[in-house]
């Protein structure tokens, strides 16, 4: 049993470690309680408590209960839609400095800019890579594009221009009835998470240099008919799984389990899972925080370390919750992640994850504090896209978009 | 009755056409609450299903009935106080003339324009330095201060409380308490109902003000408990819809019950108003 | 003497109870949140203190701030009329037609007004859903509508859904306050006005209307000062995933909900208090009026 990440130099018995741990996160205390037993095995004397905060609400939450100073949790849940505004408050416990010395050369490399202050703090540890690849239907992919091996399709499609020619000549071949995309969002989030420009620097907006490309891309298709105008998370988005109309999905760890084999329960076999055109992005996830203002700081540290950051705790969060850890040396051994998944025809569907699409994956643009301003802005823009059939400029939208932010962060310089 | 004329048709067949549409919401919230959560979206259902035992297990594998619990006692304490406090306002607005009586009631409608959102976190600081987060002292206590009912009060009482009351109750040797408590308080009782109801609804539907003080699970009320039937990749609408028809159920039953009470409390309160 | 004394107290005494636990709980809070509308802060950090620069962004430089009222205004003008004409009508109608099952309308009618908001938010948001919803579907069944009417996308039909929402869950309210007023009418009016002649609709526009002005006038004042606070109903119409804030193109945007947004959501604490209290400003230039009326009618 070792502590990998922490250079332990004290001789405590872990087992004496005596503290009541209060998590605020989303996720029922019975989906995780597996998880929790295994630590308490090593460490009998921590309790963990979780209390039920909606993400939507955990920005309010915080907020009160910092500003108030009382009943602080010892750990936090931070979605990625509010985590800049989250970890812009600089008032989480670092973890690289004493006493957890986490290691942070240990860590995936596109995972620390999503964990760091704006002042180069790491502060957080994710709880289950969100890396994404691309989601296919093998039948369409065999009749539309003549295969269904992730590697093949791969070579096929190696940039997005590549993707709109051959998505132009499904669309003629199916008059129509085929898209490659349900709606414009998948393709422009991929290749906004391929970016690494920031949006913002140094208090000046940088939409060009960051999304330039993924919008010209996105209008293009839309234009070229490859991409459907069905919302995310939608009943007719679930349709469109179960359905057979199209064909390539985005696909972030978790959505294997969560998305595709619960809402395509007939579908089995007729999935894979490719290495996008431009490699892998980062799409969602979760990361846990330490307030400074905790009470139990220390033992909050052993919780999320054991858990996320150690090769036991992988163990455990890939049996009983198919996570898959931000730690690096877990990856050293390559069948670690690893299971034959039929419902993907068969498909290492892991080891895919882990060892053709992390290693392909672009380190992302750091979190900012202005993150959901800018994204919500992009939203509004998608839908123009969407609702105009693609028939907008570049310069109209970032000129939107300036607006958009502008009124509510004034502060923002305009390119 | 007599003849049937096609203008009472018309009005009958009218009138029970928006009751339908009002009851419709209700109605579809009680038949989701009977299927799996996916299948309520999948396509119309206008008929019950089958999922209503396994939603229920999921609504009550929550505390649900603590939460019950606790939305009740808040609710009940914070209102009888709510009455209390308004019903006294009330009277000295109605009944008494004093210095500067225009200028408080002046304020007291004031305070109506102040959206409650705004002393949030302020009202956190109070609770933290009290002592008192993570308990249920800020849904029972603040509430009973409550602008619109010391209004409604008032207006209730200059119109059926008899101004020579007072007079004779001193006359008596009563002090003004007692003829407040003993003689006033009977008289208004439609009053006291409607604002009973009033302040019990309130108190049951806030939703804001638990959220934002309570953080531990078993102090929860109805509302918060709602957040407890979504995790992080699946939202189960179903179960949520259930508990908050069950959590609507009681206030439907009282207010069955009271709304005779409620009629004739309004009536007077808002004929003099 | 002391009884004198004692008996110019008690008004104080009796009122004390509300100003009390008003001042401590609810008064500071707000006043509170006033000095925190003179800073920016996100909650947590130090706070720097601004003086009013934020009000001179609120009325000069702030559009979020404008649409956010005219949105607001718009909702309610349409909204309270619909309610008060709904609940007139109604009433009216239950008056004169339904003896025996009037309790019984009387009471259905009046439940949505007790349906918790995070409820009727939800079931609204799923029945007026584009592909799914169940009204869509019913105007497809019936064949009155041919595609996919998109409710909760579009500005003008957001904004009906939220009218809708809003007659649907006041019009009893009202309702049950005109039968109150309509109660307190005397039968002899309208016995007499019958004798001379007079049709329902006379009867109607020359008795009924003017004897129920006060309840028009308690309904529509109220109803103007908790109508410009709209901020449940509309936020939890479009809080499921993917929803924007404020609706598509802002339209459903009410000044409250900005508030919240600024301050809870983007930790934008300062601004967000500064936001509320433009609002209150606006509220009290425009009511003073009717407040000294108010006010004045005591004597």
């Amino acid at each position: 049993m070792g502590q990998a990440a922490t250079s332990e130099t004290t001789e405590t018995n872990l087992g004496d470690i005596t503290a009541t741990v209060n998590v605020w996160t989303w996720e029922p205390q019975e989906n995780q309680q597996a998880v929790i037993d295994d630590f308490n095995e090593i460490y009998p004397n921590i309790t963990i408590e979780f209390t039920t905060v909606s993400s939507a609400d955990m920005p309010m939450k915080i907020q009160t209960a910092l500003a108030s100073g009382s009943d602080v949790p010892d750990v936090v849940w931070s979605e990625i839609s509010n985590r800049g505004k989250l970890l812009a408050l600089d008032c989480w416990e670092e973890l690289t400095a004493e006493p957890y010395n986490l290691d942070e050369s240990l860590m995936l490399d596109y995972q620390i800019p999503l964990s760091e202050t704006p002042s180069g703090k790491l502060v957080g540890i994710e709880v289950s890579t969100p890396v994404a690849g691309l989601a296919y239907k093998r039948g369409l992919a065999k009749e539309y594009l003549g295969t269904d091996d992730p590697d093949e399709l791969s070579e096929m499609f190696q940039t997005w221009d590549d993707v709109i020619e051959i998505g132009t000549e499904v669309v003629e071949k199916s008059n129509g009835e085929i898209r490659l995309f349900t709606n414009p969002d998948d393709p422009f989030n991929i290749i906004k998470g391929q970016n690494q420009e920031p949006y913002v620097i140094e208090n000046k907006l940088n939409l060009s240099a960051s999304l330039t490309e993924a919008f010209e891309y996105v209008i293009a298709m839309m234009q070229a008919g490859i991409v459907d105008t069905i919302e995310n998370d939608t009943p007719a988005e679930d349709a469109a799984i179960d359905g057979n109309n199209h064909i390539f999905f985005d696909c972030p760890t978790w959505a294997p389990t969560w998305m595709y084999k619960a809402k395509d329960p007939d579908g089995s076999g007729d999935w894979g899972l490719m290495l996008p055109p431009g490699g892998g992005y980062m799409n969602g996830g979760t990361v846990v925080l330490i307030p400074s203002a905790a009470e139990d700081k220390e033992a909050a540290f052993e919780y999320i370390n054991w858990c996320y950051y150690t090769i036991e705790g992988a163990v455990s969060n890939r049996d009983n919750l198919d996570y898959m850890s931000c730690y690096k040396p877990v990856y050293e051994d390559e069948e670690f992640y690893s299971v034959e998944d039929d419902f993907f025809g068969g498909q290492n569907v892991l080891q895919t994850y882990a060892q053709t699409i992390i290693p392909n994956t672009s380190v992302p643009r750091p979190v900012h504090e202005n993150d959901m301003e800018v994204n919500e802005a992009i939203q509004i823009a998608l839908d123009t896209i969407e609702n105009s059939g693609g028939d907008v400029t570049v310069d109209q939208i970032f000129a939107d978009m300036t607006t958009e932010i502008q009124n509510l962060v004034p502060e923002l310089e305009a390119e | 009755m007599n003849k049937v004329s096609p203008s009472k048709v018309l009005v009958w067949v009218g009138v029970i056409l928006i009751s339908a549409i009002t009851l419709f919401p209700f109605y579809i919230m009680i038949i989701m609450s009977t299927y799996v959560s996916e299948d309520i979206m999948v396509s119309l259902k206008l008929l019950p299903g089958d999922y209503l035992l396994e939603n229920l297990k999921t609504v009550f594998a929550t505390d649900f009935l603590r939460f019950y619990w606790n939305s009740a006692y808040v609710a009940v304490i914070s209102t009888v106080g709510c009455v209390l406090v308004s019903a006294m306002a009330g009277f000295a607005f109605a009944k008494y003339r004093f210095k500067g009586r225009k200028v408080l009631f002046g304020i007291v409608l004031a305070t109506l324009m102040i959206p409650t959102q705004l002393g949030l976190v302020g009202l956190v600081m109070q609770l933290r330095n009290m002592g008192l987060m993570n308990t249920h002292f800020a849904l029972i206590v603040p509430p009973m201060a409550n602008a619109f009912n010391v209004f409604w009060m008032t207006q209730y009482m200059k119109g059926s409380v008899p101004t020579e009351i007072l007079e004779s109750a001193r006359i008596d040797g009563c002090n003004d308490f007692r003829a407040f408590f003993r003689i006033v308080v009977p008289i208004i009782r439609p009053a006291v109902i409607t604002v009973f109801l009033l302040a019990f609804l309130a108190s049951w539907n806030n939703y804001l003000t638990p959220l934002v003080v309570l953080n531990k699970e078993e102090l929860y009320t109805i509302p918060m408990a709602v957040t407890l039937f979504s995790t992080t990749y699946r939202n189960d609408y179903a179960a949520s819809i259930l508990a908050l028809t069950l959590a609507t159920l009681p206030i439907i039953v009282i207010f069955a019950f009271g709304s005779k009470y409620l009629i004739k409390g309004m009536v007077a309160g808002s004929v003099k108003g | 003497m002391k009884k004198i004394r004692l008996n110019k107290l008690y008004p104080y005494l009796f009122i004390a109870p509300f100003f009390l636990i008003y001042i401590a709980f609810s008064l500071f809070p707000v006043l509170y949140s006033f000095s925190i509308s003179l800073t920016k802060w996100n909650g947590v950090s130090e706070s720097a203190f601004v003086g009013f620069s934020n009000y001179v962004r609120l009325f000069t430089s702030d559009p979020l701030f404008w649409q956010s009222i005219l949105n607001t205004v718009i909702l309610i003008v349409i909204a309270i009329p619909l309610q008060v004409l709904m609940g007139l009508m109604m009433a009216v109608l239950l008056k004169d037609f339904f003896h025996k099952s009037r309790g019984a309308f009387q009471f259905i009618n009046y439940t949505p007004n007790i349906t918790t908001p995070v409820a009727v938010g939800l079931v609204f948001a799923i029945l007026f859903d584009t592909r799914v919803g169940t009204i869509n579907n019913i105007l497809r069944g019936l064949g009155i509508a041919t595609d996919y009417i998109d409710w909760l996308g579009q500005p003008v039909t957001a904004m009906a859904v939220v009218i809708l929402l809003l007659v649907w869950k006041y019009f009893g309210y009202m309702m049950v306050m005109f039968l109150a007023g309509l109660s307190g009418i005397p039968e002899e009016l309208y016995e007499a006005a019958s004798i001379d002649g007079a049709t329902w609709w006379k009867k109607f526009i020359n008795i009924t209307i003017p004897m129920l002005k006060n309840t028009f006038v308690f309904l529509i004042t109220t109803s103007l000062i908790s109508g410009l606070q709209l901020f449940a109903e509309p936020q939890l119409l479009f809080s499921r995933a993917g929803g924007l804030v404020g609706g598509p193109e802002k339209s459903c945007l009410t000044v409250i909900w900005y508030m919240y947004d600024t301050a809870f959501t983007r930790f934008d604490y300062g601004y967000g208090a500064a936001v509320a209290y433009g609002l209150f400003l606006i509220i009290l230039i425009l009511s003073a009026g009717s407040i000294k009326n108010i006010v004045k009618e005591e004597d």
